[in-house]
Formats: C-alpha cells, structure tokens, sequence
C-alpha cells in the first residue's frame, strides 16, 4: 500500500508541478545555422529546430517543398502569381487525406498578412532584407512557430530579384513556445532520454524514478486483476 | 550589458568557466531570496515556504538564462519524491 501510495503521488505530483511551469522557462532555443546572416540576427533566434530553404527546394508538379519540423510535417507552396504558403498536414491515424492547417502570416508589429505572403508584403515589411512571420493556424489559432524571410540585400534590392537568384532564404523555426515542446512532448522526451539539450544521465537520473514508478504501477494493476496472484 | 551577460563577464573576470560562474551566481540570486526568511523564520523554518522560496529563486536564474531549464525539472522530481515518499509513510503498510 504504501509503495502503491509513493508510486501514484510521485507520478501526479511530478506531472501537476511540470505542466505549472511556464513554457518560457524551457530555455531560449538555439540559433540556426544559416547561409546568410540577417543584419538583426534575433530574427532567427529562440527556435529549437529549424528548415531552411529556398527556391530549388520548390519541386515536383505542385511547386512545393514539404519537410518534418516539430510535431507536423509541413508543406511550402508558391501560387502562380509569386505568392508564398505555407501548411502543416493534419494525420488521421497517421494517414493523411489531404487536411491542413493553412498558417496565417502575422508581423511582428501585428499585421494579418493573411494565408500567403506576395513580394510586395515581404518588401514592405523587411528591414535591411530580413522579416520574421509569426505563423498562426487559420482553424484553431495555435502557433505554428516562426517564419522568417531574408535575402542578402547589399546585392540584391529586392526579395523578387534574390528570388531569382536562388538566393531568397525562409527559414521556418520552432520554438519551445511555439509547438516545439509541449507537455506532452516533454514527458515524452523525459521517458524516452530525449529531453532536448539535457545531458543523457541527468534525463537517465530524472526517468529512472518515473519509470520506476510507471513499472511498478503496471505489475500492481496486473496482479490485482489476476486473484489467484494473490494481488488486493 | 544585459543581465543575461553577467556571467561571461563574471567568468572572464574570475578565470572560471561559464558554466561555474552561471552556477554560482545562480546558488548567490537563490540564497539572496531565501536567506532573510531562514534568518527571519529563526528556528522553525516552513519547509513548504523554503521551497516555495527556491523555486522563485529558479525562476528568476532561469528567466535570466543562466541555468539550464533540467534544473528546474530535477527539482521538480526531487520535491514530487519527497512529498510522495512523506505520503507513502503517513500511509503507512
């Protein structure tokens, strides 16, 4: 009894306290490595994980890029008209049918630029060829982390021009803010050694307990429900 | 300079490395707050207030990015332990 006592108070205490955390508190994020530095170099800071990529990336009959970033597998389009997209499919037991969430991009002053993004948005939200997009779900208004656009521009005056030359970058970053880490994913990785920059034997000394608890717990429902164990 | 800095002048100040000097500074801010309430409670400290005091003490440590956030996440274990393990006895067999 008290072992069950232990085991089930480590376990809810243990997750109540985690989930009061604040999310901010996850730390910082990691700076990509990109190339080109954007003049404001914050623009491409606080993301855990990142894709960069840029026009021959845009393949296949549809002109898009898909890739896996965080918890979604996204995929970039570009319309007819020069207009950027960007979405993350939506699984339905892991099969996909064509469901997406369609991101909105929004500045950082605020701006709704809408699902797509057009040249002249980018060129007349851009400082010193960099902007940064905060990306937000059109259906449930979750995030979808950070877009930023950036282009060298000494060289090229405008982001069509860049464009031309390959040279046009986006780099689409999560964050622990923005999807990268949720709850969820943090008992995940904490269970499964693969907290994000934690030392592998300081997630070891941090699961142990946990998944002593979780065993222990497991092998007391199954000799409760087996009488003739001789469980309670 | 920002606050974040601080530790890198301090370890550039000292000879130490970063790490040492975000982790003292760390323990410094920590027992800065809970140091008056130890003084002040005398002999019978709260253990709940103690740990309430440590775990403001981590937050602002982490805001400033001077620990990494597992810090917090072992203290979070080792509080759930204890108080599981207080509960488990006052259970009893």
């Amino acid at each position: 009894m008290k072992t069950f006592v232990i085991a089930v108070s480590f376990i809810v205490i243990f997750s109540g306290l985690l989930i009061t955390v604040p999310t901010d508190f996850y730390g910082t994020g990691a700076t990509p490595d990109t190339p080109v530095t954007p003049v404001n170099p914050n623009l491409l800071s606080d993301f855990t994980d990142s894709e960069t990529y840029t026009k021959p990336n845009y393949t296949g009959v549809f002109n898009n890029y898909e890739y896996a970033l965080g918890d979604y597998n996204w995929i970039a389009g570009i319309g007819l008209t020069g207009e950027f997209s960007l979405a993350a499919k939506i699984y339905f037991f892991g099969i996909w049918f064509g469901a997406l969430h369609i991101c909105k991009f929004i500045t950082e002053s605020g701006t709704d630029r809408g699902t797509s993004i057009s040249f002249a948005e980018i060129t007349a939200d851009a400082e010193d060829g960099a902007v940064r997009y905060n990306l937000i779900f059109e259906d449930d208004g979750n995030e979808g982390g950070g877009f930023v656009v950036y282009w060298n521009s000494t060289l090229y005056a405008d982001p069509e021009d860049a464009w031309t030359n390959d040279v046009l970058y986006f780099t689409h970053g999560v964050g622990f803010t923005t999807n990268a880490l949720n709850i969820g994913s943090l008992l995940l990785g904490l269970l499964f050694f693969q907290l994000p920059d934690v030392p592998f034997l300081i997630n070891l000394l941090l699961a142990t307990p946990l998944w002593a608890c979780i065993i222990y717990l497991i092998w007391w429902f199954i000799i409760s429900m087996i009488p003739f164990l001789g469980g309670g | 300079m920002s606050l974040t800095d601080i530790p890198s002048y301090f370890s550039d100040y000292t000879g130490i490395n970063e790490t040492t000097a975000q982790v003292i500074l760390s323990i410094i801010i920590i027992v800065a707050i809970l140091f008056p309430y130890l003084v002040l409670a005398h002999k019978n400290p709260s253990t709940t207030i103690s740990l309430i005091l440590v775990f403001l003490g981590e937050c602002v440590v982490l805001g400033l990015g001077w620990m990494p956030f597992w810090i917090m996440i072992m203290t979070i274990c080792v509080t759930a332990l204890s108080i599981a393990w207080l509960g488990g006895h006052l259970a009893g067999d």
